[in-house]
Parts: C-alpha cells; structure tokens; sequence
C-alpha cells in the first residue's frame, strides 16, 4: 500500500504545477552577474566649456537682436512678393477684361 | 479490441476528460487575458483569495525550473509517459478508480498543453491566511491533486477488504 502511495505521490508531482509564492514575489529572480557589468568613462566637462555664452550676458542679446531684424527683413519680403503676386494677377486679369470688352 | 472500449462507459469517461481540459483551459486563457488587460499586476486581490499569473517552468512546488532545453524537453516526455500509462489504466479499471484516473488525466493534458505551447505553465490561483500562502495553483492542479487523493483512497479501502477476507 506504501509503494503506491509513494507512485501515486511521484506521479502527482509530475503533473501537477502548482508554484512557490517566492517565485511570484521574485526572490528566485536570476540576478545579473556584477562581473559582467561594464564601467562607463568619469563624467568630464567638455573642452570648450568656457566659450559657451552666458544667458542674459551682451553677446546674446546682441545676437537675439540680430536675428529679430532678420526676422522683420524676411517678413517684409515675403509680404512683398505676396503683394506683388497679388498685383500681377489684377493686372492680368485686368487685360483679359479688357481683351474681352475689345472683342 | 478497439470497439471493446467503444461502450458507454468510454464515451462518459472521454467527455469527462474533455471537460476537465476545456475547463482548465477556459480559466487558463482568461486570466491570461486579464493579467495582459491589468499589465502584470495582481488581478484580484480579498482577505483570503488572491488571483496572480505566474508561470512554472517545473513540476509541482516549483520543483526542476530548468532553463536548459534539453531538461525542460526531457521532463515533458517523461509527463507524456505517464499520461498515456494513465490513459491504459483507465481503461483497465472501474467504477470509483477509473474516475479518479480519469480526473488526473484531464488535469494532466491540460497543463501538458500550455508546457508544449508555452514553455511553462500559468498558475494564478492563490490561497493565503495574513502573511502565510499557500503554493500558487491551477484549475488542472485542482483536478489531478482530488484524483490523486481518490486514488489513495481506493487503494485504502482495497487493501481493508483484502485484510478482511484473510
């Protein structure tokens, strides 16, 4: 009666599946191996650190100024090609107008 | 030989084996399901009762976790062994053990199933009291663990009987 208490254990050991509470917490986790872990370079300040502008310092706002009047340069070109299109399709439909009235 | 086992009895004892697979497998695929709906974390949670998806690459109390193929593959075979060496007793026996049997079987081929098509097999029921919780099982487990027990049981009250004939 022992040995088939003993089979019917051995076989329900097999097929059953049931599981650890630790692994579903992860204690049994495969940790990485520290060796393998790769050293990354010190932290370095860049070569031309000290070139970098200062916010709010004369060189910015000089630049911020620069790019402002660029800015107002392009604006007023593109509103002029604008205005120009616009003027050159009066002008041609003007001529057509007047094409039809002459015929 | 073969229409022998073609009676009544085999076609209650076949649906009952289905059933218990299609069963486990219904539980199987809508927790998982749930745990990809909730991203990995506990589906429920009560005082007694929690439900977590884990998945056991080994036999029972998370026993032979082997992450070589070879070992996994290994172990599946030997559970194929032993559920057909299940299925022929079954077919042998009667009445009470053949039930019994049958209940392991059906228990069996489904967590056979999710070891071929998974790699490992989902656990998510979770009984605890306060801190102390008991191993994380399945509705398969369920079915193999009561036929195992009935099994035992057979064996008990054969072996009184032949006690009392002597």
């Amino acid at each position: 009666m022992k040995r088939f208490s003993l089979y019917y254990l051995f076989i329900f050991a097999l097929l059953a599946s049931c599981s650890s509470i630790q692994e579903s917490v992860g204690s049994k986790k495969n940790n990485s191996d520290e060796f393998l872990v790769e050293k990354k370079s010190p932290l370095l300040m860049p070569p031309d650190y000290n070139d970098l502008p200062v916010p709010n310092s004369e060189d910015v706002k000089n630049k911020d100024e620069d790019n402002q009047v660029k800015k107002l340069i392009t604006k007023s070109n593109t509103t002029d090609n604008n205005f120009n299109k616009s003027s050159n399709s009066k002008s041609s439909f003007e001529e057509l107008l007047i094409e039809k009235i002459k015929n | 030989m073969i229409f022998k086992f073609l009676s009544k009895n085999f076609y209650i004892g076949f649906s009952t084996v289905i059933l218990i697979y299609f069963l486990d497998r219904l539980t199987k695929i809508y927790v998982i399901q749930l745990d990809k709906n909730n991203f990995g974390s506990d589906i429920f949670n009560s005082t007694y009762l929690n439900i977590v998806l884990i998945w056991n690459k080994g036999i029972a109390f998370g026993l032979f976790s082997f992450n070589e193929i070879y070992l996994y593959n290994i172990l599946s075979l030997m559970i194929l062994i032993i559920i057909i060496t299940l299925i022929v007793m079954s077919l042998k026996s009667h009445r009470f053990k053949r039930y019994s049997l049958l209940m392991v079987v059906g228990g069996a081929l489904g967590n056979f199933h999710d070891r071929i098509f998974y790699n490992a097999v989902p656990d998510f029921i979770d009984f605890h009291v306060g801190e102390f919780h008991w191993f994380i099982f399945n509705v398969a487990d369920i079915f193999i663990t009561t036929g195992i027990i009935f099994m035992i049981l057979c064996e008990i009250i054969d072996n009184n009987n032949k006690n009392e004939k002597i």
